[in-house]
C-alpha cells in the first residue's frame, strides 16, 4: 500500500492554485487479501474532496470463475445500504434492488477463471464530507468465462456521517497482480 | 500540466430554479458530476434537464437504459426534445429521506468542436428515491447542431435545485 501524505500540490507557500483536480491518493496491490484505504494527513486528507474514485483491476483468490467485490464505510457492517443494479451476462439482461450490510457490489474474475484475467471496476463516490447519505456509483467487467458479467450498481450509505474509510473486500482476498488506485476529486468554488 | 481540472462547483445555499456553466474554458472534454435533488410539490425522483447555447428549439434526442423499482429494465427513446432528457437523475419530496441526493455524472466530449454535433452520455441514479422506487440510468443524447459549446443550463422539469445540491464543471485536456 502507498499513501500519499505529501502538501498537495495545489497549495503552494500556502496559496491555493488552480491544479489537478483528480489527486492520487493511495495504491493497493494486495495479495491474497482485502483492502482498506483510510483518511490520514496531506493529500490523503479525505476532507477537502468533494468525490472519490477507485479504479480497479482485480481477480480474487475465491474458488469458482467469478466473484463479489462488496464495500462498506466507516466499518458500518449494518444493512445501512441502499442498492439498484443492472447487469448483463452475454445472454440476458436484469436489475434488482437489495438492501445489505455492504453496497458497490462488483463481478470480478475468480481462481476458476482462465489464468491471468483480471476484471475492471470503477466507483465513483459522490460528496463524501457532506450531511447527505453517500452515494456510490459502481461499474464492473468480469471476463470470467461463467458467466461474463458486467455490472452496474447504484449504491446508497445511509449516514450523513463523512466518510473516512472505505473496506473493498472479496472471498479469501485479492490476487497477487490486483491494484486498487485512489483519487480525490476536488472542487472549485468560484465566488 | 493539469490533465484534469475543476472549472467551476455551484453549491446551492437556497433553492435555485437553474444552474448555468458559461465559462467552459479550453480544454478537450468537459465532465458534470452532480449530487442533486427538487424540491417540486409531490414530486419524486426526476430527471434533469440540459439545454446548450440557450437553444430551446426541439433539436435534443436521448437514449435511455435503465434498471428500476427493483427488477424492471427497460429502454427507451426521447426523440426531439427541447432539451436534454435523462441528464442526470434528482430526488424530489416524496423521496422519504430528507438526505438522500442522486447522484449523476455527464460526460461531454470534444464540447468545442464546431464541426460536430454534441454528443453526451449521461450514467445517473437515486435509490428509494419514492416509496421502493430506485433507479439506475445509462443514457446517450445528442444536441442537433455543430455548434461548439458556450453555455451549460441544468434544471429539474418543474420546482427548483433544492438547497445542498451540488454540481461541478470539469475540464480534461488532451496532450
Amino acid at each position: 500500500m502507498t499513501v500519499n501524505t505529501a502538501t498537495p500540490d495545489y497549495i503552494v507557500d500556502g496559496v491555493l492554485t488552480d491544479g489537478e483536480a483528480w489527486v492520487a491518493l493511495g495504491t493497493a496491490t494486495p495479495s491474497s487479501a482485502n483492502v482498506t484505504f483510510t483518511s490520514s494527513t496531506g493529500a490523503n486528507d479525505w476532507s477537502q474532496y468533494m468525490d472519490l474514485v477507485i479504479i480497479c483491476y482485480a481477480r480474487s483468490v475465491g474458488t469458482g470463475t467469478w466473484k463479489n467485490i462488496t464495500t462498506t464505510f466507516n466499518n458500518d457492517t449494518g444493512f445501512s445500504y441502499q442498492n439498484q443494479h443492472l447487469y448483463g451476462n452475454g445472454s440476458s439482461a436484469g436489475a434488482g434492488v437489495t438492501n445489505p450490510q455492504y453496497t458497490g457490489l462488483a463481478y470480478i474474475a475468480g481462481a476458476g477463471a482462465t489464468a491471468n484475467v483480471f476484471s475492471a471496476v470503477k466507483y465513483d463516490i459522490f460528496d463524501i464530507n457532506s450531511g447527505k447519505y453517500k452515494y456510490v456509483h459502481t461499474i464492473s467487467a468480469a471476463d470470467s468465462g461463467n458467466p461474463d458479467t458486467v455490472w452496474t450498481e447504484i449504491g446508497t450509505w445511509e449516514s450523513q456521517a463523512a466518510i473516512t474509510e472505505i473496506d473493498l473486500v472479496t472471498s479469501s482476498g485479492f490476487a497477487a497482480g490486483s491494484r486498487f488506485d485512489l483519487f480525490g476529486v476536488l472542487p472549485r468554488m468560484v465566488s | 500540466m493539469a490533465i484534469i481540472e475543476a472549472i467551476e462547483t455551484v453549491y446551492l445555499e437556497a433553492d435555485t430554479a437553474s444552474v448555468t456553466f458559461s465559462s467552459l474554458g479550453s480544454y478537450e472534454h468537459l465532465q458534470i458530476r452532480v449530487s442533486g435533488r427538487h424540491n417540486s410539490a409531490g414530486g419524486a425522483g426526476h430527471t434533469i434537464y440540459i439545454r446548450f447555447n440557450g437553444d430551446t428549439g426541439s433539436n435534443y434526442s436521448t437514449e435511455s437504459m435503465q434498471g428500476y423499482n427493483g427488477a424492471n429494465t427497460g429502454a427507451d427513446p426521447y426523440a426531439n426534445q427541447a432539451f436534454v432528457y435523462a441528464g442526470g437523475r434528482i430526488t424530489g419530496p416524496l423521496t422519504p429521506a430528507a438526505e438522500n441526493y442522486g447522484a449523476s455524472i455527464i460526460d461531454i466530449p470534444d464540447y468545442a468542436n464546431a464541426n460536430k454535433n454534441t454528443s453526451m452520455q449521461q450514467r445517473s441514479g437515486t435509490t428509494l428515491d419514492y416509496s421502493s422506487g430506485s433507479y439506475n440510468w445509462f443514457s446517450g443524447s445528442v444536441w442537433d447542431n455543430t455548434a461548439a459549446l458556450t453555455s451549460i443550463l441544468l434544471y429539474p422539469p418543474s420546482g427548483s435545485f433544492l438547497r445542498g445540491t451540488t454540481i461541478s464543471l470539469y475540464g480534461i485536456k488532451s496532450s
